[in-house]
């Protein structure tokens, strides 16, 4: 039995000496049932198949902004597997778990199992191989029956020896994973909202009247491909409508991302009307004067397609939000440019 | 095809209504409870043949229930797969068996509890007792409620023995989420916590 610390030397000091004791921690055992096996992450062992739940896919990012400047981007993202073939146990492991009398077959569900003929052809010819490896299909627990039977016949059993390569793994990735997984890993510059009337100096725009908005280098059209070995998707998406709202303004709906002002612009198909003036709202952290927020929430149309079907499928439609704050004055203070 | 196993029904005369409690010492172990030469403290059903208590492994099954049809099947995929946890337990190792018995996570979490045990030179020792129970099985997918018993379950290491308590094994119950492989047999595909038992 573990011992639980320092004997105590006097009782004057006992309550000072248990109170500097630390506590000691005994061995913790895991067990099955403490956590849910669907979260299990990479593991590395003698006989067990290194990441198998996940590769990594490569997001590449193209598109280009209102001010026609391209972009680009690359990422790494893990992506999880349905089927691969992994490493499995050493020869003389997997003769002695299943031969005749073996372990296996003291159960009477596991000798059942291996009646079926369904154990790795030839796995006698490996008994005392301690070096070599068997390579098995796997798929993951959400894989339908019949797509596991079909990799499992298609992927049977091969014998590895030491210093021989490993089989070439032939990825087996949902391509609507990878689409999805390229839609969330958009990156879309979200740009800057400008609005005109602008009183220099003070930003401010004025009641009652139409105020042009546009965003500065927003994203107008992006596509992402992400990828595995021998499996791609590709999402092209394109900003539809941008809608504008702000406290005390009508709510409304742009075409785009709005016409950057010049002068003599007399409209634009992107205005808002702003109906009370901000005077009387608090001063905002950072702001010099009161304010109204002003939130342009673009909304993006996206299709995908794949390595295994060139026909263009819709994607759930995406929103990216901005904001800026906007001091609204009366007219009487505007001062013309 | 499906597993089936196709055993005449056995009849078997109950000795005693009070084994249930007792355990059975498998030689060779240590175990906190004194031996007893007591019959399988499990009353053995009549009806398809259900995998059975394991002595030499240190495994009891305890409330066998009367089954039939796929619950049979599965009820045994679940015995199988305790009789591979217990020996994982006991080894440190996992064992070949998952393969066939259990998804690739559930193989990769049983990984993980033998490294964590292996890493802190514990050694598993005794008779695990374990219930299997509320099966409920729907098309090609069934549930099941495990409870673990480590009652007669000690440990040791480098530094000493401990009892299960000490090393956090305490009686819990799992859920097992199970599925039909593409050849027809079972597998877990899942385990998760599932309070006490």
């Amino acid at each position: 039995m573990r011992r639980r610390g320092a004997t105590v030397v006097s009782t004057g000091l006992l309550l000072v000496i248990l109170a500097a004791q630390p506590a000691v921690a005994g061995p913790q055992a895991g067990r099955d049932g403490t956590e849910d096996a669907a979260a299990a992450g990479d593991v590395s062992d003698d006989g067990i198949s290194v990441e198998a739940e996940s590769t990594t896919a490569t997001i590449e990012t193209t598109g280009a902004t209102t001010a026609g400047v391209p972009f680009t981007g690359v990422a790494k993202v893990p992506v999880p597997r349905r089927c691969w073939y992994g490493a499995g146990w050493t020869g003389q492991r997997y003769y002695e778990y299943w031969k005749d009398g073996g372990v296996g077959r003291s159960s009477m569900t596991q000798d059942a199992y291996a009646a079926q003929g369904l154990l790795h052809e030839g796995f006698e010819q490996h008994a005392t191989d301690t070096e070599g490896r068997w390579y098995e299909a796997e798929c993951a627990s959400h894989v339908p029956a019949d797509e596991q039977v079909a990799y499992f016949l298609s992927h049977p059993a091969v014998y590895v020896m030491a210093g021989e390569p490993a089989p070439a793994v032939q990825e087996s990735v949902d391509p609507r994973v990878l689409a999805q997984i390229a839609a969330e890993h958009m990156q879309l510059p979200v740009g800057t909202i400008r609005w005109n009337p602008s009183v220099k100096g003070s930003g401010a725009t004025v009641v009652n009247l139409d105020t042009f908005v546009w965003v500065e280098d927003a994203t107008t059209s992006v596509q992402v491909t992400a990828s595995v070995p021998g499996v791609w998707s590709r999402v092209e998406a394109r900003m539809a409508s941008m809608a504008l709202s702000a406290p005390n303004a009508r709510d409304v709906t742009c075409p785009d991302a709005g016409t950057p002002y010049a002068a003599g612009m007399t409209g634009s198909s992107c205005a808002i009307v702003f109906e009370r003036s901000s005077a009387n709202q608090p001063v905002k952290s950072g702001q010099q004067y009161p304010t109204v927020t002003l939130t342009a929430t673009a909304r993006w149309e996206a299709t995908w397609t794949s390595s295994l079907d060139p026909t263009p499928q819709a994607l759930e439609v995406q929103t990216r939000t901005v904001t800026a704050e906007v001091p609204v004055g009366e007219v009487q203070t505007i001062v013309t440019r | 095809m499906t597993l089936r196993r196709a055993l005449p029904i056995l009849t078997v005369l109950l000795l005693s209504a009070g084994c249930a409690s007792e355990a059975v010492e498998p030689p060779g172990l240590e175990a906190t409870v004194a031996a007893e030469p007591t019959p399988t403290p499990s009353p053995t059903p009549t009806g398809p043949a259900l995998e059975p208590s394991d002595p030499d492994l240190g495994i009891v099954f305890e409330d066998v229930p009367q089954l039939e049809g796929e619950q049979v099947d599965v009820y045994n995929t679940v015995a199988a797969y305790q009789k591979e946890y217990w020996r994982m337990m006991t080894t440190n190792t996992v064992s070949p068996g998952f393969d066939v018995l259990a998804s690739p996570e559930v193989t990769a979490m049983m990984q993980r509890i033998a490294t964590q045990n292996a890493d802190q030179d514990l050694e598993i020792l005794g008779v695990f007792h374990t219930r299997i129970h509320d099966l409920v099985v729907d098309g090609e997918s069934a549930t099941v409620t495990v409870c673990d018993d480590y009652r007669d379950v000690t440990a040791a290491d480098p530094e000493g023995t401990y009892s299960s308590q000490e090393i956090g094994l305490v009686g819990t119950a799992k859920q097992l989420s199970m599925g039909l492989s593409g050849f027809g047999t079972w597998r877990v595909l899942n385990s998760a916590p599932a309070g006490d038992c």
